[in-house]
């Protein structure tokens, strides 16, 4: 695993994690910041950056898989959706929303925790700060 | 960074699957003929037909892969390093998988030679190597008196702590499988037995009652039921009577339908005992006296009180035994289930107490050197991947 | 209010059934074999002649309740015959004969024997039976090796919802018995003790296969009672079918919201033998939800239920439990004396 020697200090400080390219789109990439794990997932639309918890019974999170989902749909019928924008927990194979950390179809209470990351040019940011991300 | 301090309870972890990595390790312990016609002719080392019941997403953990290219639960140090240490799990109840598979094969004699070689092999290798690894060693019910003969070649041998016992159509309680619980008394060996996947699939397996479910997730909603099955029939087929000795583990069936299922049958046997003329004793009492189950899948209830209801329920306090199924994809976090949802009172009983009872001191061959630490995680009952 | 929703009705005499169909069926029914096999129907639901005393076949079964639900539980042994056209005319005589016989009880109620073997046909059969009776409160859907989930019971389940009527599952004691029949879980059990026990697995299959098949998403109305399973297993089937669904809701995009909650709106046990349910009824069936799934069910006449064994169970919920079955039988309530 990648390991980060800075990490933000502060809530809103941004820090490189390196080159967009190094992001390999559909994957979740584990890095250690300050020995702390998160996981940044490029999908086609943006960027999220992922805490290491899934809120079932702890598993790792950014050891999961990056994919779609069924939507809830009718009887006998599948509607693929999300494409690329959900994780699935590499233990129960819960499956959240990359972009909020929220259990597809409310099938568990709580979130995987969701932060900040953005691209800057050609860079990858990080910040600690919870919530929304950008692309 | 974790900090480490001496935990005070001794874990048996009694769901535990070892995998060998590349049929090749098995062939020191194969006669050639054997390896040669498992060469030609392959070795399903699954038991579920994949065609029929394909499992949505994987069937083991993710993080439980040693390295690319490696079976999960094929790496002995691995286990140890991510699973058995950061727990301070002092000894698991080795349940080899890949002779599950044996319960589609037809022929007696390749099943015995791959069954002997499963069982010398992790012996070997596994039990060998660490002293918190113990053995099931694993019959099937092809022939009973073939599998008597294996359980007595390996009783009494180090580490071999009980006996894998597979399951195809025939259910425990049936008197052809006397010659092997006779063995398994005379070796003081209690019998597991674990889901194999064959449940529901074939003429030769145990199914769910009712039907064929549908998919993967509705078929194991029910399974359980052939846990219960089984404990149904060891019962009512006087088998406890015929071996007041036997012990049973019933592996990763569940045990919360088991307060229902007792009261039920001492209902009916009170109303009449004529009905089971095998029963000589209430059903329940055969149940405290000679049986366990594992608590892993541990339900998930929204409410305290029903985890309180369910752990409340008399003498099952005796029954559970520790089990995290690892490295299955529906695995138990051990730091979760022992320090949150097991209550305090029955904590020594589940991690070990049981246990003991259940397989003898032998068990706890490596408590002797160890005092397994526990991490601040533990005390705070939850485990921390990134701290 | 006491509401029974599990009791029985049956013929003494299989001639009294010859009426009820056309002579030449009658002349194919009127066999010394099948004459003579009137008392083995009736013993499938004791699951064996040493189990309790002696079957009581008539109908006084609607004393002391203000509404009985009586299933004419010989038609339910159709799921072991091996002739599912002559099981049909069987049932449609017992049909004709079960509404005639509640006409003078007017606090009894009849269900309506259906063939899972022929929905289509059976959907007429109700629809065309709750046009000529208000007397019908449930449709009796003998269970058959395909589970309850399955497409091929949508036309009964349509019927039913439109005429307001609850479908109401009960063994009939051949299940895990006689070949083509439901089996139950695990091998072959022989004894008529083991069968009796795990006969509430089939109740928990049917609920499972409805949950994941998506029935309650196709048929929002529809109440299904499984009577004489007993109950007290139910809180361990919630937690396992919610948690699968957890881990699989992809595989079964069709059920939107845990499974627990389809069981919790449409689904009722009836409490036979509710002695087993000593433990479980105080520590875990504390929520009203939970509760009302729960319904007065005798078992009269076999080795059944009173009312006062329902009381000493049951403490201070009794009462509220005998007259659960009023929402699930709802049709009837209008007409109760």
């Amino acid at each position: 695993m990648t390991q980060i020697q800075a990490s933000p200090s502060a809530v809103d400080e941004f820090i490189s994690l390196g080159p967009l390219v190094q992001f390999p789109i559909g994957q979740v990439k584990a890095l250690e910041l300050d020995g702390r794990v998160i996981g940044i997932v490029r999908t086609v639309n943006g960027i999220h950056a992922l805490g290491n918890r899934c809120p079932h019974q702890g598993g790792p999170i950014c050891r999961g898989i990056v994919t779609g989902t069924m939507a809830p749909s009718d009887p006998d019928e599948y509607v693929y959706e999300k494409d690329g924008e959900v994780v699935r927990c590499p233990w129960h194979g819960y499956e959240f929303e990359l972009a909020t950390g929220r259990s597809v179809g409310g099938a568990v209470r709580g979130r995987v925790p969701v932060y900040t990351a953005e691209v800057r040019g050609d860079e990858v940011f990080f910040s600690w700060r919870r919530g929304a991300t950008t692309s | 960074m974790r900090t480490r301090t001496p935990q005070t309870v001794p874990i048996v972890d009694c769901d535990v699957h070892p995998m060998y990595d590349r049929f090749e390790d098995l062939h020191p312990y194969l006669p050639v003929r054997w390896r040669r016609h498992f060469e030609e002719r392959g070795v399903r080392t699954y038991a579920r037909a994949r065609d029929r019941y394909n499992h949505p997403n994987k069937t083991y953990r993710v993080d439980a892969v040693p390295e690319a290219g490696h079976a999960a639960g094929s790496d002995r140090e691995f286990t140890l390093e991510m699973h058995m240490n950061p727990f301070g799990i002092t000894a698991a109840l080795l349940l080899p998988q890949q002779p599950y598979g044996v319960t589609a094969w037809g022929d007696a004699d390749a099943v015995y030679a791959f069954l002997a070689a499963n069982n010398d092999y992790f012996r070997d290798c596994w039990v060998d190597f660490d002293d918190r690894y113990c053995l099931a060693i694993t019959v099937s019910p092809h022939d009973p008196l073939r599998a008597a003969a294996e359980i007595r070649r390996h009783a009494g041998q180090p580490g071999i702590v009980g006996v894998q016992l597979l399951l195809m159509d025939r259910m425990m309680g049936d008197a052809s499988f006397d010659p092997i619980y006779e063995a398994c008394c005379e070796a003081g060996l209690p019998i597991a037995v674990h889901q194999s996947g064959s449940e529901g699939c074939y003429y030769t397996s145990q199914v769910v009652a009712g039907g064929v479910p549908r998919s993967y997730g509705e078929r194991h909603v029910v399974l359980t039921q052939v846990g219960a099955a089984n404990v149904v029939d060891l019962i009512v087929s006087g088998t406890f009577e015929r071996f007041p000795d036997l012990r049973v583990v019933m592996v990763e069936w569940g045990f919360s339908w088991l307060s229902p299922l007792t009261a039920r049958m001492d209902l009916f046997w009170e109303r009449d005992p004529r009905a089971a003329p095998l029963v000589r004793r209430w059903p329940s009492e055969y149940v405290q006296d000679h049986i366990t189950l594992t608590t892993q899948p541990l339900d998930e209830m929204e409410k305290r009180h029903e985890w309180d209801a369910l752990f409340s329920s008399p003498g099952l306090d005796r029954l559970l035994l520790f089990s995290s199924d690892y490295p299955h994809y529906d695995t138990d976090d051990p730091g979760l289930v022992i320090n949150s949802r097991i209550p305090e009172q029955m904590r020594s009983a589940v991690c070990y107490g049981n246990a003991v009872r259940t397989f003898g001191d032998r068990i706890l061959r490596a408590a002797h050197r160890i005092a397994p630490e526990r991490t601040d995680a533990d005390s705070h009952g939850e485990q921390s991947h990134d701290r | 209010m006491i509401v029974d929703c599990d009791r029985h009705v049956a013929v003494g005499d299989y001639a009294e059934l010859f009426t009820h169909m056309p002579q030449s069926w009658q002349k194919h029914f009127e066999r010394d074999e099948f004459v003579g096999s009137v008392r083995d129907a009736a013993s499938h639901i004791k699951l064996t002649d040493r189990f309790g005393d002696a079957v009581r076949v008539g109908s006084e079964a609607c004393a002391e309740v203000d509404l009985a639900l009586a299933v004419p539980h010989q038609g339910l042994t159709i799921n072991g015959w091996a002739d599912q056209v002559a099981a049909k005319t069987f049932i449609t005589a017992l049909n004709s004969w079960s509404i005639q016989n509640w006409e003078a009880y007017s606090a009894g109620r009849s269900a309506i024997l259906v063939s899972p073997y022929d929905p289509e046909w059976s959907a007429r059969v109700i629809t065309e039976a709750v046009s000529r009776s208000d007397r019908y409160s449930a449709v009796a859907l003998p269970l058959s090796s395909t589970l309850l989930g399955a497409n091929s019971f949508d036309r009964i389940y349509r019927a039913a919802t439109e005429a307001d009527l609850p479908v109401v599952v009960h063994f009939s004691g051949v299940e895990g018995h006689y070949l083509g029949a439901p089996p139950l879980s695990g091998g072959v059990h022989t004894t008529a003790f083991a069968r009796a026990t795990l006969m509430p697995h089939l109740a928990e299959s049917s609920i499972t296969s409805l949950c994941f098949g998506g029935t309650f998403e196709k048929f929002p109305g529809l109440r299904v009672l499984f009577s004489g399973f007993g109950f007290a297993w139910l809180p361990s089937l919630l937690w396992r079918l919610d948690r699968e669904w957890r881990t699989f809701r992809h595989d079964v995009p069709w059920v939107k919201q845990p499974p627990s909650e389809y069981v919790l709106d449409s689904v009722w046990l009836s409490t036979w033998p509710v002695g087993e349910a000593a433990a479980e009824w105080p520590s875990l069936f504390t929520s009203e939800r939970l509760r009302s799934r729960v319904v007065f069910g005798s078992h009269d006449p076999f080795d059944g239920d009173t009312v006062d064994a329902i009381r000493d169970t049951l403490g201070e919920s009794a009462d509220a439990v005998l007259g659960h079955g009023s929402p699930v039988l709802a049709r009837s309530l209008g007409a109760v004396k």
